[in-house]
């Protein structure tokens, strides 16, 4: 699973620990999510979601498609 | 504030990481597996130098581990979990060292099977803060320890049991009974730690 983690919290100017504490997770994890090296749970998902108040599926993309819009405002080509 | 005020007062409130914690735990493990080692060449104990030796090497391992570890500060689960562990694992040293030296000199059967189940009640508290610790943290801290633990038991429990073969099998290694039992839980430990350690690289960085 694709995801666009990184670019979301660049957004924010946070730094992965800073991520990691607003979403009482490791480091580590959010490193682990943002590489793809770990997909996250469904409750952890929201989580992110609801953090950065997108829609899940604007946040992470199954594997093969291409990285769709951040914002769910973005009108589907 | 002076400059060493200050300077002490950020000592005080440095955040607890889990470097700073490795190295201090290190520290004081090799420093007692010395004094076991060297204290072995007094003592008549026979299980001394192994438990000198064991106690090292963990000390080593954790120095190791302290020099590559991030110096990041620990969450409020790992904390909990430190605050549980050390008391219920230093009261097991003590109850392991109480059996040691009151073993050799107690008559009575009874006695000596009270000395050597007594170790097993601080386990029941370090047993509490292992779950605790697997229940409460991340998920993915969780899917390591579980992998690393998964490992670490089928591969002592098969290695034993492999080993058990061997003897079986008419090899003349003179091995005694007891030290095969005792040392279960080190390569358990040992195995864990070298499991954690590779299960984790496939989760960092590329």
């Amino acid at each position: 699973m694709n995801n666009r983690l990184r670019e979301l919290r660049g957004e924010q100017a946070w730094s992965q620990a800073d991520l990691a504490e607003r979403l009482d997770v490791s480091r580590q994890t959010v490193n682990a999510i943002e590489t793809g090296k770990y997909d996250p749970s469904l409750p952890l998902a929201f989580k992110i979601a609801r953090l950065f108040g997108r829609p899940i599926e604007s946040i992470f993309l199954p594997d093969g498609e291409p990285g769709g819009p951040a914002d769910p405002a973005t009108p589907p080509p | 504030m002076s400059d060493k005020s200050k300077s002490s007062t950020a000592v005080a409130l440095a955040p607890l990481t889990q470097r700073r914690v490795l190295a201090v735990a290190g520290g004081v493990a090799l420093l007692v597996g010395v004094a076991c080692l060297i204290a072995s060449a007094f003592a008549g104990w026979r299980w001394l130098p192994a438990a000198g030796a064991v106690a090292a090497g963990t000390g080593v391992a954790w120095l190791v581990c302290a020099r590559f570890s991030r110096p990041e500060p620990m969450r409020a689960v790992h904390k909990r979990y430190l605050r549980e562990f050390f008391p219920a694992m230093s009261g097991y040293v003590v109850l392991v060292l109480v059996y040691g030296a009151l073993v050799p000199n107690t008559e009575s059967v009874a006695g000596r099977v009270v000395l050597a189940i007594l170790p097993l009640l601080p386990i029941v508290l370090l047993i509490r803060a292992i779950v605790r610790l697997i229940r409460d943290q991340d998920e993915l801290e969780r899917r390591i320890d579980l992998e690393a633990i998964a490992i670490a038991a089928m591969s002592t429990a098969f290695g034993f049991f492999s080993f058990g073969l061997l003897l079986s099998a008419g090899i003349d290694w003179r091995v005694a009974p007891d030290a095969v039992a005792i040392w279960v839980l080190p390569c358990l430990f040992g195995t864990f730690g070298i499991a954690k350690l590779l299960v984790s690289r496939r989760y960092r960085n590329r």
